[in-house]
């Protein structure tokens, strides 16, 4: 039970005048909550505040009767936490300065004794509603930003430790003090601080009922009105709005007015001219690629589909229609074990039934003959053996914090963590030289909790390795070779962001690593991966496709990099922390479409081509004639690529080498 | 706006896999120990502003990647880096006598000038511990830098080891600041401004 959040819109709870800071010559009195919530972290505030940082608090709205204004005010609820009277525990914190996130959690409930207020008397953070501009919600919604007015700047931010803001932001909405203003998916959220002024009229408005019909008639698909008074009411000037003060343009986050190559396309507010300008002039820039196809993924492959694919005989026809298929849905998840099997090459598409059975017992003899080998070993021979030692005991360290929040894999002593054990120190013992590196303990996990079975789950992580081996290379040549295949399409399709990324010393795409590394395995839930993996599995439909679901997040990322003036340390932070809020749908969709557009680009430079698999352009060669005529591309470009290709990949090369080398001095800033 | 910060450090975390060195990382951002671990891949940091004797210093702490694998990208952000954290783990010989390699790459890729501290994580392991206490010190002694047990579970001497690490930073800093530059009241540091040098300290001399 959680009485510690209020969010009472009209009945205030009265609060004295005790509280008010001797060193405030205002008098701070009868004020009225109108919402609060508890267990709010302070997070960043002006410097007299610094002892507070990271301590829990009360964040509430407060309307005082004198001086008659609305207020933001944080008060800590640290030294002395008294229980509610509905218990009867108390926790005492006797750590002054920061109190204890866990405390603060078995403290969740209490609230703060009178003592504690009056102890705490000074340390209130308390501004105007007014003096603020904007409010910026980040990290799923559990952190909020305040921005004052007068320069733009932070004026302090707050970390929701239980639950998030939405509630906070939604009383503070429906009491027309804040307006959203952007939303993207992953949760960050742009609120306006609505002026006295506006507010007023906000709540005029919003009396008469019409900002409502206005709201709700204009979410629905653009040009289809219901009926003419609603139509009417649409094109109704936004009085209220016009009245708000400009949203400050470095916090802007609202995605508006988006080149026809981006996939972002939001509500476009006229307020937002200066951008609209900016981007019409990147749009230049990217003119030379073809209009984005639409794309939509279809439905998963089916027990009935799966079923007519089947010969006699047993064998599997029409393996390209049946990747297609799961190439643009993916596969019903009781069939997965099965046509998995296939996909990673442990069972062969053209096999008959008796053929497949065969190979199935082989399989397993070899995997248990593989197994023993490593089984049997002395203590002598591990001691003296340190190449073995080394991978097993790294084995050892990562099984124990692979994918253990999932029910397969959770709990003390699961035994699926010792099969999981076994097939990765089995995997060493079939690749010795690759043995284990961190990253594959990753790989394997979905494959064992889809496949239930240890030697199955084994031959299908060899199947994926062997389409991801470079990615563990000791050199990690492998790696940098994507990166540099990665920038190139970047280059390519998105030089908007590309360009940002040059001037702004990020375009070694380093930040990229750990989603190359493990093909997304962190950035997604596990249902996501399941369904990305099994696409990304059937090769389709080009090689180092995978590379494009960089490209494609990247691509819903652009406004927000660039908008945010984002540097090398906080493109990496922003990526990072992206990690669980990407939609796989809408990256699919978006990578593919981005593969079609590229594709249909004229003058495809032939760096592009052997990335994702079209053929070079050669000198003399016949086959470029044939590509000439099928693409109608001109001679004399094709000509000058000839002449400059060595050169081209040279300077490619090098440009890319300049690149790690500029953001490894990183502005540390 | 005036900087919410006086100065930035860039901190580094380095040490064999497993040694606790994302949880010490958790313990001194939030506060906060995580059991369900996840191996980290790649790298990240995370920013945790402190005060010392009145200045407000911004400390930007990397996690990297702790398997050899790696080295070959990790390596690349020792560069710029003004402390690092050499961690082994009390429970593991091997990460202990792994320091004198990770020690070797320190010299190969960071700043000659870096600040150094060695600790011994998992203190609270007793029981499991295969390295003394007095071995680790010895060891500091060896290398002369200072040296501390911690325990990110149960919250031992984090918070000290950041402060005693982010002081020896602060100090050798104002010390060369005050010799090539005599104070004339009211300046301020800018480390952004000033990275493409060799060491960190020699920034200072560019102000």
């Amino acid at each position: 039970m959680n009485n510690s959040v209020h969010y009472n819109t009209n009945q205030g709870v009265q609060i004295g005048s005790e509280e008010s800071p001797a060193a405030t010559p205002t008098t701070f009195t009868n004020g009225t909550i109108k919402c609060t919530h508890d267990g709010v972290l302070l997070r960043k505030a002006s410097v007299e505040h610094i002892a507070d940082l990271n301590t829990s608090g009360a964040l509430s709205i407060i309307d005082y009767e004198s001086p008659h204004r609305l207020y933001i005010e944080w008060r800590p609820n640290d030294n002395i936490l008294v229980a509610d009277d509905s218990q009867d525990w108390a926790v005492v914190d006797t750590i002054p300065r920061r109190s204890r996130t866990i405390s603060e959690c078995k403290a969740f409930n209490i609230k703060p004794s009178p003592e504690a207020i009056a102890a705490n008397k000074p340390r209130i953070i308390r501004t105007r509603l007014d003096d603020l501009s904007t409010i910026i919600v980040t990290e799923r919604g559990q952190v909020i930003c305040f921005i004052q007015k007068s320069d733009n700047f932070k004026h302090s931010e707050f970390f929701f430790q239980h639950g998030n803001a939405e509630q906070f932001l939604k009383s503070m909405c429906e009491q027309h003090m804040i307006e959203l203003t952007g939303s993207r998916l992953d949760g960050v959220a742009e609120y306006t601080v609505l002026s006295t002024e506006t507010q007023k009229l906000k709540r005029t408005f919003a009396e008469l009922n019409i900002g409502d019909m206005k709201n709700s008639e204009s979410k629905k698909e653009k040009g289809w009105m219901r009926n003419t008074w609603s139509g009417l009411l649409i094109n109704l000037p936004d009085i209220a709005s016009s009245v708000k003060s400009s949203t400050p343009r470095n916090y802007t986050s609202r995605n508006v007015g988006v080149h026809s190559c981006s996939s972002s396309s939001e509500e476009h507010s006229p307020m937002d001219g200066e951008i609209e300008n900016l981007k019409e002039e990147d749009e230049k820039i990217v003119n030379t690629l073809p209009e984005r196809p639409f794309v939509e993924r279809t439905k998963p492959l089916n027990e009935a589909q799966w079923l007519e694919f089947h010969t006699v005989d047993g064998r599997i026809s029409d393996v390209d229609r049946i990747k297609e298929i799961i190439f643009h849905g993916g596969i019903h998840f009781n069939l997965r074990a099965d046509v998995w099997k296939y996909l990673l090459n442990y069972y062969q598409w053209n096999d008959t039934e008796i053929e497949r059975i065969q190979r199935h017992k082989e399989k397993y003899k070899e995997y248990y003959k593989m197994k023993a080998q490593w089984l049997s070993m002395t203590t002598t021979q591990e001691e003296n053996f340190s190449g073995f030692r080394d991978r097993k005991c790294q084995i050892e360290k990562d099984v124990k914090r692979t994918d253990r929040s999932l029910d397969f894999f959770a709990g003390e002593d699961n035994p699926n963590l010792m099969v999981l054990q076994g097939i990765l120190m089995t995997y060493v013992m079939y690749n010795f030289d690759l043995g284990y590196v961190q990253g594959m303990s990753d790989l394997l996990a979905p494959l064992l909790a889809i496949q239930g079975n240890e030697v199955d789950a084994f031959w299908c992580f060899v199947g994926f390795m062997d389409m991801v081996f470079a990615n563990f290379d000791i050199d990690q040549a492998g790696m940098k070779a994507q990166f540099r295949q990665l920038r190139d399409l970047v280059e390519f399709s998105n030089p908007r962001l590309f360009n940002y990324m040059v001037t702004h010393e990020s375009d070694n795409m380093f930040f990229c690593f750990r989603w190359l590394l493990v093909w997304y395995k962190r950035e997604f839930s596990n249902d996501d991966i399941l369904k990305l993996w099994e696409c990304l599995w059937t090769r389709l439909p080009c090689p180092n496709f995978h590379l494009f679901i960089s490209v494609s997040i990247l691509d819903q990322q652009t406004d927000v990099i660039i908008e945010n003036k984002y540097e090398f340390t906080e493109i990496l932070k922003h990526i990072n922390e992206l990690s669980g809020h990407i939609n796989v749908k809408r990256t699919l969709e978006n990578a593919e479409a981005i593969y079609l557009q590229i594709k249909a680009a004229d003058n495809l430079p032939n760096n592009i081509r052997l990335i994702i698999g079209e053929p070079v352009i050669d000198n003399g060669n016949s086959e470029k004639e044939e590509e000439q005529s099928e693409n109608g591309t001109d001679t004399a470009d094709d000509l000058y690529e000839v002449v400059r290709k060595p050169e081209n990949d040279r300077r490619q090369e090098e440009q890319f080498d300049e690149a790690c080398e500029r953001s490894m001095f990183l502005n540390y800033t | 706006m005036a900087k919410t910060y006086d100065y930035l450090f860039k901190l580094l975390l380095i040490g064999d896999s497993g040694v606790g060195k994302t949880c010490i990382l958790f313990r001194f951002s939030e506060d906060a120990f995580n059991t369900t671990f996840i191996s980290t891949i790649g790298i990240d940091f995370k920013i945790r502003t402190i005060e010392l004797d009145g200045k407000k210093i911004k400390l930007q702490i990397w996690d990297t990647a702790g398997q050899e694998r790696f080295r070959t990208i990790t390596t690349a952000y020792y560069r710029g880096a003004m402390g690092i954290m050499l961690v082994y783990d009390i429970t593991q010989e091997k990460s202990f006598e792994n320091i004198k390699n990770w020690i070797r790459n320190i010299e190969e890729n960071a700043s000659a000038d870096v600040e150094k501290m060695l600790l011994g994580n998992k203190c609270e392991l007793n029981d499991k511990r295969q390295v003394s206490r007095e071995r680790g010190e010895q060891l500091a002694v060896e290398y002369g830098i200072k040296f501390m047990e911690t325990s990110a579970k149960a919250s031992i001497n984090v918070e000290e080891a950041f402060l005693t690490l982010a002081s020896d930073i602060k100090a050798k800093m104002e010390k060369r600041l005050e010799a090539n530059n005599p104070p004339k009241g009211g300046h301020q540091l800018k480390f952004a401004e000033t990275r493409k040098t060799e060491t960190w300290l020699s920034k200072c001399n560019l102000l």
